[in-house]
C-alpha cells in the first residue's frame, strides 16, 4: 500500500504528469498539497482530485469547469448539484465529441478516395513509362 | 483584376484569419499577385488554398501539404512525387484512425460518467 502522503516526484510517476503541471493545477486552486517550505505533500484527496482533473481534460472540459465541478463535492447536498452539473456538462461535451468524430470519419473517407485516385494516377504513369521505353 | 479576389475576400471565402493567410504566403504556399500594397488572389491561388484547407482538415503538416501541392502543380508526371504522396496519405489515414479510436474511448468513458451521474441522481442517495 502506498503511504498517505506523496511527494511531487511520486505524483509525477503515478499520474504521468510533469512537476510544472502539478504546480499549475495548484496555482489554479484545483489541488491543495500541504506545503512545508518548498516541499509539497499530496494527500489522498489530492490524488483523487488529480485523477478527476486528468479525466476531465480528456473529455475536453475546461479547467474552470473542472474546478467548479470538483468544488460542488463539498456543497453538503449529497452531491445533488454536482451530479446535475456533471450531467449537463457531459451532454455538452458528448455532442461536441460526437461531431468531432463525424468530421474525423469524413476526413478518413475523403482521404481514402484521394488515395485511390493517386494510386490510379501512379498506375497510369507507370504504364505510360513502359510504353515509352 | 479579372477573376481575382482581394486579401479580405480571400479570408472571408475560406473562413481564415489574415494572419493565417499571410503565414501561408511567408512559407511560400501561396503566391498572390501584388499591386502596391494590395494582394490579389486569382484562380491558381484559390485552387491552391482549397487544397491547403483540405490538407489541414486531413491533419497534414504544412510541409506535407507542400508536397501535395507540388504533385498537383504541373508535376503530375513525377513518379517520386506521387509515391511520396501516397505514402504520406497512407500514414495519415492510420493516424486519423488511431485518433478516432482514442476519441471513441473518451466518448465511452464520458457516457459512463454521465450514466453514473444520472443513476446516482435518480437513486437520490448517492454514495461512491
Amino acid at each position: 500500500m502506498t503511504s498517505y502522503y506523496m511527494n511531487i516526484r511520486e505524483m509525477c510517476e503515478e499520474f504521468n504528469v510533469t512537476p510544472r503541471t502539478l504546480r499549475f493545477y495548484e496555482a489554479k486552486e484545483l489541488i491543495f498539497p500541504i506545503r512545508t517550505g518548498q516541499r509539497r505533500s499530496y494527500t489522498h484527496q489530492d490524488r483523487g482530485r488529480l485523477k478527476l482533473i486528468l479525466q476531465g481534460k480528456r473529455f475536453g472540459f475546461s479547467l474552470e469547469d473542472i474546478r467548479q465541478l470538483l468544488n460542488l463535492y463539498n456543497l453538503g447536498d449529497q452531491r445533488y448539484t454536482q451530479y446535475l452539473q456533471t450531467i449537463e456538462k457531459s451532454k455538452e461535451r458528448l455532442n461536441a465529441m460526437i461531431s468531432q468524430r463525424d468530421e474525423l470519419s469524413e476526413a478518413i473517407e475523403d482521404l481514402k478516395a484521394h488515395l485511390i485516385q493517386g494510386e490510379h494516377e501512379l498506375k497510369k504513369l507507370k504504364k505510360k513509362r513502359i510504353l515509352e521505353t | 483584376m479579372k477573376n481575382c479576389i482581394s486579401f479580405k475576400q480571400m479570408c472571408e471565402k475560406f473562413g481564415c484569419t489574415a494572419r493565417t493567410l499571410r503565414h501561408y504566403e511567408e512559407i511560400e504556399l501561396l503566391f498572390p499577385q501584388k499591386e502596391g500594397r494590395s494582394r490579389w488572389y486569382c484562380r491558381r491561388e484559390i485552387a491552391r488554398m482549397k487544397l491547403i484547407m483540405r490538407g489541414r482538415r486531413f491533419g497534414f503538416s504544412l510541409e506535407g501539404i507542400r508536397q501535395w501541392l507540388l504533385m498537383y502543380d504541373g508535376e503530375k508526371n513525377n513518379l517520386d512525387q506521387i509515391n511520396t504522396w501516397i505514402e504520406m496519405a497512407t500514414n495519415q489515414i492510420e493516424e486519423l484512425k488511431a485518433k478516432r479510436i482514442t476519441l471513441d474511448q473518451s466518448i465511452n468513458e464520458l457516457k459512463s460518467l454521465r450514466d453514473y451521474s444520472i443513476k446516482s441522481l435518480e437513486e437520490g442517495n448517492p454514495s461512491l
